[in-house]
């Protein structure tokens, strides 16, 4: 430091730091592993290529050198971000992607539109951030409310279907001891005879203490759940929160773990967004706020809106040819079960498929236009022909996740299970683009997977088979009003919306998305399941959180 | 070399692994304190703060197999010597282990027949 | 001197393993990654976790490298090239490799967390999975070499190597290697998408950089342990027996690293099962084809 600086300039100077510690500094610049929210599939939806970039993506925020936001985060997520952030080892920093991250904590340090060379220049921002400034300076520390409750410490005796047992371990001073749970009867047995301290203890805890000293194994675990194979053992309520690698990101589940079975799942959409308060308005500019209801299938959105509006008061007025926006509306249908059959390979364990469906699917939503989407079919096609004949994916993901849908639900979850239904058995137009239902029996894992690679295939054929990808304009009077309904089949299922519009606005709106009626689902699928495959099956029903909002 | 200096020499060796790890212990140290702060040590649970211990009485589904692992281990002990002095022994060596090691195979079939092979 | 040349070897091959990690799962060769991984996860915090299990887990990551460490102790790159000719190599390294269970199972347990909970009893129930299957065919290889020292084993394969006289030892070996170190597709208690690193979830910065390095040392000891007891060791025509030993090595363990790559995630249950349905039958029908055939051999 040199005589007459002053404090502010010495804080703010970055000079990167010799010998050493530049030399880690460096390293570290140079090896950026990056946690991304909100999952990965959304970089990609972007367009956006990581590890063209030069980012590693991880599991873990533990490991994760660089935050990576991508868009806005949607208020139920921002807790989550937040405790993500905090729980990133130093040096970390938050490169921020098409949001400015207002209103958040942890706040931005670099920020970059939503591109693959907006990421790049971000990318090199973050290398030059953390080569000259290897370690944040000593007073930034990191605090938010909701951290506050982690320092609590209560001991934590008010959990769920924990039981006193626990107990064991703080009192009787065999935390080591833990591999020889069976003895744990006996040294509670032989510590409560043996000093006072320990009955009175024990009295505070909700058991039968039989006297002073006399306690069986039966009174001591006949409070404890009994598994399938009549063991008293203790389940464990564990959340894969909002932000777990597997699932889709804002999916909030709480797994109930005998072990590693899980007993029981409960699957919530942590977005609230408070999206369908937003949807009344006028007319003009409705489906741009429908789209927002659903980021992952945003297309199949604004054709719903249109089809609504068209259908006011029975009238059709949409234009007749309209095979683009089948067109559209498929390339869409590809994209998305591209990018869920990335994420399902990662769950999987399987790179090789993870690697190309990822790579697939970027091609897809990059293409501009449908003879470049010509150009990746033959790509595609072989991706899809080893998926299927594959013996190892068959002897994998048979006879798991088996449920039976019930007759609200739609999509892919429906039609693996039998069930023929399909908005677009009615539509003129996709019968006439060579639509057909795509239906396997069995119910299980395996059927909803190959029920999403037939429709991959035949969504490319009925792109391939139409003249243009954009969706036609809307044209709409201003003395319109009138009650209008439609039906579109995303990806995910099949979305109903059901508006009433006056005088050039639209007063009211009700959407029924797929994935709000899947979630219920969810129970059934891990039911019992190893904790593997209860999440490959929460992964095959394909839930959008996005739409799960209230 | 004698028994005593390998068995020296081995432990030498462990004693300077963990010299490495406590190094490098030390030089991450010199690079940087860590700092403490709130929600920082939780572990991970996919953004949620984790209710506190998870030590449970935890139920491990394939004790079936754990059971029958223990009595071929216990009879890997009495093959090694075994595999050792088997030419010298010649094929009675063979009809006397392979006595034995059928009657641990009968306990694999029955284990199997009474479904103590299977996630329990 | 001998020492030096070995630890030498052992610290290339385990950067070269890392580097070829590396490749296999991202498709770009970079020759200086695992340098540059190695130092930055030095610069960065060692997250403790609250309420841990202070003890196991600070032991876990040096007794992972540890026990990979015991294990190369053992095993012999060239003639006389070897730290110690250990008489009983062969029992000796399938103890220390039995270290990594307890390292997995307290770095499951020690963080106070609940991934990293059920990945280290995950990986348990691989152990009594593969165990035997390590042990078996150890076994089988005893039988020919008449000893369980690691010089006299590879000795012992001068005519013809054990791939090709025991193929169903060297193949149940090979599967059961790949499961002690849980390479994929054996890789539940590290799965990033199932449990979140798993064991080294709460690990960061240099526990995190000894569990890699335990990790990594374990693979190149496992890679060379299925060299010397059915490859051949170091016998081979016109090269230096190091340099046949190097070359095997890489072999296996980027053959190991590739098929990884191509399959799926092994289910547990399905796992358990064959191995103990079908590999351990094989096991020992391997011992019995061997104890014939060396008799056929000797008479």
């Amino acid at each position: 430091m040199e005589p007459g600086c002053s404090a502010t300039t010495v804080r703010e100077v970055r000079e990167a730091p010799g010998g050493w510690r530049g030399l880690v500094a460096r390293a570290m610049a140079r090896s950026l592993t990056t946690f991304v929210v909100p999952d990965a599939r959304m970089a990609r939806e972007a367009g956006i290529d990581l590890a063209a970039a030069g980012l590693q993506p991880v599991a873990t925020p533990r490991h994760a050198s660089v935050l990576l936001v991508i868009g806005d985060v949607p208020p139920g997520l921002a807790d989550a971000v937040t405790v993500v952030y905090a729980q990133m080892p130093r040096p970390r920093t938050v490169l921020a992607l098409g949001t400015q991250m207002t209103g958040l904590l942890p706040a931005a340090n670099i920020t970059v539109p939503l591109n693959q060379k907006g990421l790049e220049r971000g990318v090199a921002q973050v290398r030059a951030r953390i080569s000259s400034q290897p370690e944040a300076s000593a007073d930034d520390v990191f605090t938010a409310q909701v951290l506050d409750a982690a320092d609590d410490d209560d001991g934590g005796m008010d959990k769920g279907e924990m039981h006193h047992h626990e107990g064991n371990d703080g009192e009787h001073g065999d935390e080591d001891d833990d591999a020889t749970n069976p003895h744990a009867g006996h040294d509670m047995d032989d510590s409560a005879i043996d000093d006072g301290d320990g009955s009175m203890d024990h009295g505070d805890m909700d058991h039968d203490m039989m006297g002073g000293g006399g306690m069986s194994m039966v009174s001591m675990t006949q409070d404890l759940p009994r598994s399938p194979d009549g063991l008293p053992m203790e389940w464990s309520e564990v959340a894969f929160g909002p932000l777990f690698p597997g699932l889709p990101a804002g999916l909030a589940s709480t797994l109930t773990l005998d072990g590693d079975t899980v007993v029981d799942a409960l699957s919530s959409g942590a977005m609230d967004r408070a999206i369908l308060s937003s949807l009344p308005g006028p007319v003009a500019s409705f489906p741009d706020r429908l789209v927002a209801v659903d980021p992952l299938a945003p297309v199949a959105y604004r054709i719903l809106a249109m089809k609504a509006l068209a259908n006011v008061n029975g009238a059709s007025i949409f234009p007749p040819a309209n095979v683009p926006w089948v067109a559209a509306c498929e390339r869409e249908r590809a994209a998305s079960h591209l990018g869920w059959l990335a994420g399902f390979g990662e769950l999987l364990g399987y790179d090789w498929m993870a690697a190309q469906a990822a790579a697939l699917h970027l091609a897809l939503v990059r293409a501009p236009d449908i003879s470049s989407i010509k150009a990746i079919r033959p790509d595609v096609d072989r991706f899809l022909r080893d998926m299927s004949r594959n013996p190892m994916l068959r002897l994998r993901l048979a006879g798991i996740g088996t449920l039976d849908p019930g007759s609200e639900a739609s999509g892919p979850v429906a039609r693996g299970s039998g069930k023929r239904g399909d908005a677009r058995n009615d539509d003129h137009s996709s019968v006439e683009a060579g639509f057909y239902p795509i239906v396997q029996d069995a119910g299980d894992v395996l059927a909803r997977f190959r029920v999403r690679l037939a429709e991959i295939s035949l969504s490319l054929d009925m792109v391939a088979g139409a003249e243009t990808l954009s969706l036609p304009d809307l044209s709409v009077q201003a003395d319109f009003r009138g009650t209008g309904w439609a039906v579109v089949e995303t990806p995910r299922g099949s979305a109903t919306l059901q508006i009433d519009v006056q005088d050039g606005h639209v007063r009211t709106a009700h959407v029924d998305a797929p994935s709000a009626v899947h979630a219920k689902l969810v129970s059934q699928v891990v039911d019992q399941a190893e904790l593997a495959d209860a999440l490959i099956g929460i992964a095959s029903l394909d839930l959008s959180p996005w739409e799960m909002d209230g | 070399m004698t028994v005593f200096q390998q068995y020296g020499l081995l432990v030498a060796f462990f004693i300077s692994t963990v010299g490495l790890v406590a190094t490098l212990h030390l030089i991450a140290r010199s690079l940087g304190r860590n700092r403490h702060e709130p929600g920082k040590d939780v572990p991970y649970t996919g953004g949620t703060l984790a209710p506190k211990p998870v030590w449970v009485r935890y139920h491990f589904h394939y004790y079936g197999f754990a059971l029958l692992f223990l009595a071929f281990d216990m009879e890997m002990a009495f093959m090694y010597p075994w595999a050792v002095v088997y030419r010298e022994l010649g094929i009675a060596a063979l009809l006397d282990m392979g006595v034995f090691l059928a009657i641990l195979f009968l306990g694999i079939l029955y284990g199997w027949s009474q479904g103590a092979l299977r996630r329990q | 001197m001998i020492v030096i040349i070995v630890v030498m070897s052992l610290l290339i091959a385990t950067y070269v393993v890392a580097v070829l990690e590396a490749w296999v799962a991202t498709g770009h060769l970079r020759p200086a990654g695992p340098l540059m991984s190695g130092m930055a996860l030095l610069g960065r915090e060692s997250i403790i976790p609250r309420q841990p299990d202070r003890l196991f887990f600070e032991i876990a990551p040096p007794l992972l490298l540890l026990a990979a460490v015991g294990a190369a102790m053992v095993l012999p790159l060239a003639p006389d090239v070897v730290v110690i000719d250990l008489a009983t190599g062969g029992l000796f390294v399938n103890a220390a490799w039995v270290y990594v269970l307890v390292a997995l199972i307290m770095a499951g347990w020690g963080p106070d967390g609940a991934y990293a909970m059920v990945a280290g009893w995950r990986f348990l129930a691989q152990l009594v999975a593969y165990s035997m299957l390590i042990v078996m065919p150890i076994t089988a290889v005893a039988m020919r070499a008449e000893s369980l020292s690691m010089t006299t084993i590879v000795q012992s394969q001068v005519g013809s190597w054990n791939v090709v006289t025991q193929p169903l030892g060297f193949l149940l070996f090979w599967l059961a290697a790949m499961a002690a170190c849980f390479l994929p597709p054996f890789d539940h208690p590290l799965a990033p998408a199932e449990v979140a690193g798993g064991v080294t979830a709460e690990y960061t910065g240099v526990r995190l950089l000894v569990f890699r390095l335990g990790r990594l040392l374990l693979i190149v000891t496992l890679a060379i342990a299925v060299v010397v007891f059915f490859l051949g060791g170091w016998h081979g025509p016109w090269l230096p027996a190091w340099a046949w030993t190097a070359t095997k090595t890489l072999a296996v363990v980027a053959v190991m690293l590739v098929t990884g790559r191509f399959l799926p995630r092994l289910r547990s249950e399905h796992l358990m099962a064959w191995s103990w349905k079908l590999g351990v039958p094989l096991a020992l029908a391997n011992i019995l084809w061997t104890g014939i055939t060396l008799w056929m051999v000797d008479r």
